[in-house]
């Protein structure tokens, strides 16, 4: 019974931290607005792409397609977005750090990108100047609760790049987050022609994706076929499409679930059927009593289900402890954040996946239960 | 026949002319195919109620396959078995287990106790399967170890008890569904003497409204019985 136990532990503690780390692969940040209805993005990316740039492909001439497309009415709001790693020091407090920064385009009115109000940047957009990018630098930057808090400073206080004349002055620190699994990531918002000059984007126009806020659905015909190799995805089809650029942590959640399950069953069903071939005499002597076969079967599926959900119970808290100890570890060694999430679902899955286990496994001891002839055992 | 029928309308149980036959070189209890071996051979017999029956013989006399059979734990090759005129023989598995369940109470040579359960476990046992509430279960169960002397141990598990102990609690789980027939193979056979006289003692003191059958090679067992049937070779010795 112990073994039992201890099996079924170990294999939910197992799957309970795979799957956390494929939840924490999965959950990564997307670049979106609260209006924003279209993406256009290169195939090999998509909307939910990690928030790091990738080494793929880009979309080159951005402004001049978003300011083409801008004439549309039925478009609200368009802008590139680059997106490009940028070391940030602080003026007041000397803080330096690594941020993640978002170029786009400024908005006439309110509108949202990753929690921050966009048209809070000067909506001339002078450093683009038609597309010479040596018109003034504004530095105008907005800054995500993480990044300011990183980089210590507030709204009005200035932030130096590696370049002299190419600081920063935050605008504004927004109210909300942008996540990679449980860790908050620090970002910046800043015009896309200033962040392409930084960046080395200016030549080609790059920028990741393009987001478009529409009312109209009939935009998406507008917008395929405005770049070669690329797609455009809708807010609707974001939850019917991979929320990863791969399929590895579904392959990895999928794959733990499956060993779990298939190792789990195998073990308890061993394990349980030694156990009851060892007691046969206890089967022989409940028939003897006037126990029905369907009782004994009853009794042995409670319990097998019992041992492999008590044994879930301790798998997931070992599971979970493991998750804490692995994120906290990386944290200390290499200074990574969060890998693996943390969720309450992990509980209720490693718990039913235990059940099911469980389940699974009482053919063994109801096959032996079976073989058992009640004369056999009491004669002995 | 008609000394059958009427010795069927007196007794609990009437055994007529049962034979139990076994296929050696397979299974032991296994039919078909292998050497025949005969356990035991046209025996008849009848036990009423209130009676204590001793069934003595040497081993390999057929004592163990006669109890098997009277308990309904095996049946005849041939012959029939009459228990409140329902012919054993002819039910189903599933029939018989039933009918163990409702009328009869077992209790081997090696107790075999539950060791996971404590002893008002094992004796409540057989009540679990009849749908007693679990209140009632453990009433009746403390009931009755307390008339076999171990009220002071219902919680011990059965390790932690005596051989003596642990027939006990064996005869008060054969007692407590309050069976016709209580069908005892060996009670006595690992305990000492004064021990055996208290199992003994707890058995036969509640016969008034059911059988007791004793298979017993202790001579001091089958004196405290009504009457003994003598086994020999598989058959009653004359």
């Amino acid at each position: 019974m112990v073994v039992s136990l201890c099996g079924i532990a170990a294999a939910i503690a197992v799957l309970v931290v795979v799957t956390a780390l494929a939840l924490g692969l999965s959950s990564t940040a997307t670049v979106e607005g609260d209006n924003v209805d279209y993406w256009i993005v290169p195939e090999t990316g998509d909307v939910a792409s990690t928030p790091l740039p990738s080494e793929g492909p880009r979309l080159g001439s951005t402004h001049d397609i978003a300011f083409e497309l801008q004439r549309n009415d039925r478009i609200a709001y368009i802008t590139p977005v680059a997106i490009e790693p940028i070391q940030l020091t602080s003026a007041t407090s000397g803080n330096e750090t690594y941020v993640l920064a978002l170029g786009v385009l400024p908005a006439d009115q309110q509108q949202s990108v990753v929690g921050a109000d966009v048209s809070q940047l000067n909506a001339t957009y002078p450093h683009y100047a038609n597309g010479s990018y040596n018109g003034v630098w504004t530095g105008e930057l907005l800054a995500s609760p993480a990044a300011a808090a990183q980089l210590d400073v507030d709204a009005g206080e200035t932030l130096r790049t590696g370049q002299a004349n190419q600081s920063f002055t935050v605008q504004d620190v927004t109210d909300s987050e942008v996540t990679v699994g449980v860790s908050q990531v620090p970002v910046v918002i800043t015009h896309l022609a200033e962040l392409q000059t930084l960046a080395g984007l200016a030549d080609g126009d790059l920028a990741d994706q393009i987001l478009v806020a529409t009312n109209d659905d009939t935009v998406r015909e507008t917008l395929t076929g405005v770049y070669p190799n690329t797609e455009v995805v809708t807010r609707a089809g974001l939850g019917q499409i991979d929320p990863t650029p791969t399929s590895l942590p579904f392959a990895m959640a999928l794959t733990a679930g499956i060993t779990s399950l298939g190792i789990g069953a195998l073990f308890v069903a061993t394990m349980m059927g030694l156990e009851l071939n060892a007691s046969r005499q206890r089967l022989a002597v409940l028939s003897a009593i006037g126990f029905s076969r369907l009782s004994i079967s009853l009794v042995l599926v409670a319990e097998t289900v019992t041992v492999a959900v008590l044994g879930g119970v301790i798998g997931t808290g070992l599971g979970l402890g493991c998750v804490v100890g692995l994120n906290a570890g990386l944290a200390e060694m290499i200074g990574l954040p969060a890998v693996a999430v943390l969720d309450s679902v992990l509980v209720v899955y490693g718990i039913v996946t235990a059940a099911v286990v469980g389940l699974l496994a009482t053919g063994y001891p109801l096959y032996i239960a079976r073989r058992t002839t009640v004369l056999e055992e009491l004669t002995q | 026949m008609g000394a059958a029928a009427d010795r069927s309308e007196r007794s609990l149980v009437t055994c007529d002319d049962i034979t139990r036959m076994y296929q050696q070189n397979e299974s032991r209890f296994s039919r078909g195919g292998g050497n025949t071996v005969t356990a035991i051979e046209d025996i008849s017999l009848s036990i009423d109620t209130a009676e204590v029956v001793g069934i003595a013989g040497p081993s390999g006399s057929g004592k163990s396959t006669l109890m098997h059979i009277l308990a309904a734990l095996d049946t005849p090759t041939s012959g029939t078995i009459e228990f409140g005129g329902t012919d054993i023989a002819a039910l189903s598995d599933r029939e018989r287990t039933k009918f163990r369940m409702e009328t009869v109470g077992l209790v081997f040579q090696r107790f075999y106790l539950l060791q996971s359960l404590s002893a008002r476990g094992n004796v409540a046992l057989p009540l679990v399967e009849r749908g007693v509430s679990r209140r009632e279960r453990r009433q009746r169960a403390e009931t009755m170890l307390e008339r076999v002397g171990l009220d002071d141990r219902v919680d011990h598990r059965p390790r932690s008890l005596s051989g003596g102990e642990q027939q006990r609690v064996a005869v008060a789980r054969a007692l407590v569904t309050d069976p016709a027939l209580i069908v005892a193979d060996e009670p006595t056979g690992e305990l000492d003497t004064e021990t055996g006289k208290r199992v003994l003692d707890a058995l036969i003191e509640t016969t008034e409204d059911r059988a007791v059958v004793i298979a017993s090679h202790d001579r001091r067992a089958l004196d405290r019985t009504d009457r003994v049937i003598e086994l020999l070779d598989g058959g009653r010795r004359e």
